[in-house]
């Protein structure tokens, strides 16, 4: 492939070099240039001949008048995440071949991708008024209709999530089924031990974002959730949130900045048991094409209200900060990579519950293909408390915990059709924590199964 | 290989000054309809056809009837309308680095770019001038069209929210009179002569579609697909793998909710809290503390306290685990409303060591003065978090002193704090 390669490169350069860019002097190099020609046409022609192939960009510089070549390139570059090179290869095909419909339709998703909207829509509608096969309308109708929604100046969306989950140890018991109490082992009461339990969880998120308007692409944006979960059996874990934020999107120099203010409140078994009130700044930039960098902010004032099975949530009641950067890496249009490194300060009334978190997060996610993506995490965080909490022991505590998951995702209009708007996910967690306190030594093994509908104009 | 392909591209560049074999090949005609012609600085004109060579410092014209796109080594690609003029000034591509130079202008016409691997690598390394201005590139497909007094460019894209993981495009238009930046698809600006650049708009679509429709292609007659295109355009484009990022990111927010670390920080503060027995106190071997709470007190009546809340009960009470004894040094129940203390009073101390049943003890003969106030309060320990007897429930009958004849109470919590 590299000599070949290189012979594709030395043609053009070679016949540069002796070709004078005059009609007299090109007639008279007929014979050489018809030599390189047919050299070019043969690479083309290696290159059509075998579909599983790669086609090299010098073959398409060859033969640029290949439209079967040409339209197979563009799907190589597609498939390698290169859309603005095969825009200009679709754009290519229909100077060339102006009533290739489906070539068109094609061009429009393509431009759809890269978000160049005035431009899909101009090929879609010309694709609308042509006499197409029915199915390419059809498929021209969706797309125009996805156009228009992306171009309006205020979106809306929701998104309703039905699930079931099972955990090996709900109730986050100590493995070694003791706890330390003023520096002793006790054997936890039977009620106390590891219990297993089921979970069905509701979700719901609205969101609006409405675009400025000016020469910038920035927005304002609002979004409210709710989510509950209820135990089978371990009831006094049943949880309810409500969340709602509002920030703004803007644009500066490259950089993407995201100012935000949220508020959380949260209930365990029906009692409020968090009121949580916090500003973030989130600031990234794509450095690279397919590499963006980021950094956020966090700053929540955690209100914890004690209730009838937490006598002492209050303790925690206090300034948590959270500092993070990381990175997202598309490594090819179906592999991405990221990693996250935090430094939490965890602010507390009871001086013992106030710690300094230290964690790194890699994620992996796989694009499946028609909407199906596969992703793997690991996590692993240091928890460094302030000082011993001496009804336990005198030691300060320290904590190491590492998470692993694994998500399935897919959506479920591949079972059927009617179904498209439904995503369903598969996820399975590991758990494990270590701590200078056996009371804190647990681990937790978690199933999920989540049925997600997503509406959006 | 790469390091070869260097060399024969640049030699001819740097050789410039000096008399070379020919003209430098930098890209290809790639589609050519109608009349095209490209010229070389002192040679004659050409026809151009699609397949055949463009070189540095060609004028490239097109007919009434003529479009054409030019793509250069580096995949940069320039798509020119009918009547359309423009020059082919400078490019230099290391395909090892991808470093290089691409400069041309537009002359006149309409036309489209879309920028290569030379301006992905370094934006400010490709430049493409108009009779009235310049325009700088950051990753971007433009598109525009110019005469010798006016120009109007408009950024296509890839927008903000392109799926593609591609760099929002951008472009600042310049002359010597001042300078716009545009971020937008969409938006453009008009440049004359002699003027600066204007503010940036939101080009009118009926603008937008005239300049298009001059580099773009028009269909007519019967459909003439090919026999590649087969498959939904979803698959074909990559959407559908796409979606799935979409997807994900939906998945992610959902799951994260529902494996909040509040739960998990709540889990390990209490599981299944119930109240203690006698025997499982005692099973504590040793330790020193204090049971502290506060809440709100109510109206009772029939041994329910309930309505709005009419003060504040605080308690400490000391458990010494060793001796196996609770309250007394110190310990004391205190109800308090506006300020003004109702029933106050100290509690002593109580030994369980013979208790038996529930860890559950009526307080009335330990709490001192005045004589009956407390009757009926009772102190309940509760195995909470996994920990026996790690919580305190008082449960307070109080004589309401303001209102002889009522009784006054609730029930409060309290943790166990050395």
């Amino acid at each position: 492939m590299k000599f070949l390669l290189l012979a594709v490169l030395a043609f053009p350069l070679s016949a540069s070099a002796q070709n004078a860019p005059n009609v007299d002097r090109e007639s008279q190099d007929a014979s050489r240039r018809g030599a390189a020609e047919r050299k070019a046409a043969e690479l083309a022609a290696q290159a059509a001949s075998s579909s599983s192939d790669e086609i090299p960009f010098e073959a398409i510089l060859a033969a640029p008048g290949d439209l079967d070549l040409n339209e197979r390139f563009a799907r190589q570059q597609i498939s390698r995440g290169d859309l603005r090179g095969a825009a200009t290869t679709l754009e290519r095909i229909l100077i060339l071949a102006p009533g290739r419909d489906r070539t068109r339709l094609l061009y429009a998703a393509v431009l759809y991708r890269l978000d160049a909207l005035q431009d899909a829509e101009r090929e879609t509608r010309l694709v609308l008024s042509r006499p197409a096969p029915a199915e390419v309308l059809d498929e021209a109708k969706a797309y125009l209709k996805l156009i228009e929604g992306r171009g309006r100046k205020t979106h809306f969306d929701a998104r309703l999530s039905l699930g079931y989950g099972y955990d090996d140890n709900r109730n986050s018991a100590a493995e070694s089924g003791r706890n330390l109490f003023f520096g002793t082992p006790i054997t936890l009461n039977p009620d106390s031990l590891r219990r297993s339990d089921t979970n069905v969880t509701f979700a719901g998120a609205l969101g609006v974002s409405r675009d400025f308007g000016g020469s910038k692409p920035q927005k304002a944006f609002a979004n409210f959730s709710y989510y509950r979960g209820e135990q089978t059996l371990v009831d006094t874990l049943d949880l309810q949130a409500y969340s709602v934020n509002a920030g703004l999107a803007l644009r500066y120099r490259g950089f993407d900045i995201t100012p935000a203010l949220g508020f959380d409140h949260v209930l365990l078994s029906q009692s409020t048991y968090l009121r949580g009130l916090w500003q973030g700044l989130r600031v990234s930039r794509r450095v690279l094409p397919r590499l963006q960098l980021f950094a956020d902010f966090r700053h929540d004032d955690q209100g914890f209200v004690r209730t009838r099975y937490v006598p002492n949530a209050e303790d925690r009641t206090g300034d948590q900060y959270d500092l993070s950067a990381g990175a997202v890496w598309a490594a090819s249009p179906r592999d991405r990579f990221g990693a996250t490194l935090l430094h939490r300060r965890k602010y507390a009334r009871a001086v013992a519950l106030a710690y300094r978190r230290e964690s790194v997060a890699l994620e992996y996610t796989r694009l499946l293909g028609r909407g199906m993506f596969l992703a793997a995490g690991l996590t692993a965080q240091f928890d460094r408390y302030d000082r011993p909490d001496l009804t336990l022991s005198s030691q300060g505590r320290s904590d190491d915990a590492y998470v692993g998951n694994l998500l399935f995702g897919a959506p479920l209009g591949l079972l059927w059709k009617p179904l498209a708007a439904f995503n369903g996910t598969l996820g399975y967690e590991r758990f494990r924590q270590t701590s200078n306190l056996i009371n804190y030594a647990y681990t937790n093994n978690r199933l999920t199964a989540l049925l997600t509908y997503k509406w959006g104009i | 290989m790469n390091k070869i392909i260097a060399v024969l591209l640049l030699a001819p560049l740097s050789a410039s000054a000096a008399p070379v074999a020919g003209p430098l090949n930098i890209g290809v005609a790639a589609a050519v309809r109608g009349a095209v012609r490209a010229t070389a600085p002192g040679a004659a004109g050409r026809v151009v056809e699609t397949g055949k060579p463009v070189y540095a410092r060609d004028k490239v014209t097109t007919g009434p009837e003529g479009k054409l796109q030019i793509l250069l080594l580096d995949q940069t690609s320039f798509t020119i309308g009918a009547n359309s003029e423009m020059e082919l000034d400078e490019f230099v591509f290391d395909p090892a680095t991808n470093a290089g130079k691409v400069s041309a202008k537009i002359v006149k016409g309409a036309f489209r770019f879309v920028t290569g691997k030379v301006a992905r690598r370094d934006a400010s390394s490709m430049r493409v001038d108009t009779p009235v201005g310049t325009i700088g590139i950051r990753g971007t497909m433009t598109a525009g069209t110019v005469s010798n007094t006016e120009a109007t460019i408009v950024l296509l894209g890839p927008g903000p929210q392109n799926n593609a993981d591609e760099k929002s495009g951008g472009i600042t238009v310049k002359n010597d009179k001042g300078s716009t930046e545009i971020d937008k698809d969409g938006w453009g600006v008009t440049v004359k002569a002699g003027e600066a650049p204007s503010k940036p708009f939101e080009v009118p679509a009926a603008q937008l579609e005239g300049i298009l429709s001059g580099v773009g292609s028009s269909p007519k007659g019967e459909s003439t697909d090919g026999k590649s295109d087969t498959g939904s355009t979803g698959s074909s484009s990559g959407q559908d793998t796409a979606k799935g990022k979409e997807n994900a990111t939906d998945a992610f927010a959902a799951v994260d909710a529902a494996q909040s670390e509040t739960t998990q920080f709540a889990a390990q503060q209490f599981a299944a809290p119930r109240t203690s027995t006698w025997d499982e106190v005692r099973g504590i071997p040793g330790g020193t503390g204090k049971y502290s709470g506060s809440g709100a007190y109510y109206n009772c009546t029939g041994g329910t306290c309930s309505g709005s809340s009419l003060g504040t009960t605080s308690f400490a009470i000391n458990v010494d685990f060793g001796a196996r004894t609770l309250a007394g040094g110190g310990s004391a129940i205190t109800m308090t409303a506006g300020g003004g203390g109702i029933n106050t009073s100290s509690i002593g101390s109580l030994s369980y060591a013979s208790l038996s049943g529930d860890a559950l003890v009526d307080l009335s003969s330990v709490i001192s003065a005045p004589a009956g106030n407390f009757n009926g309060t009772t102190l309940k320990l509760i195995n909470s978090g996994g920990v026996t007897a790690g919580t305190a429930s008082l449960d307070v009958r109080a004589v309401n002193t303001s209102s002889p004849g009522t009784t006054l109470g609730g029930a409060v919590t309290g943790s166990l704090v050395p």
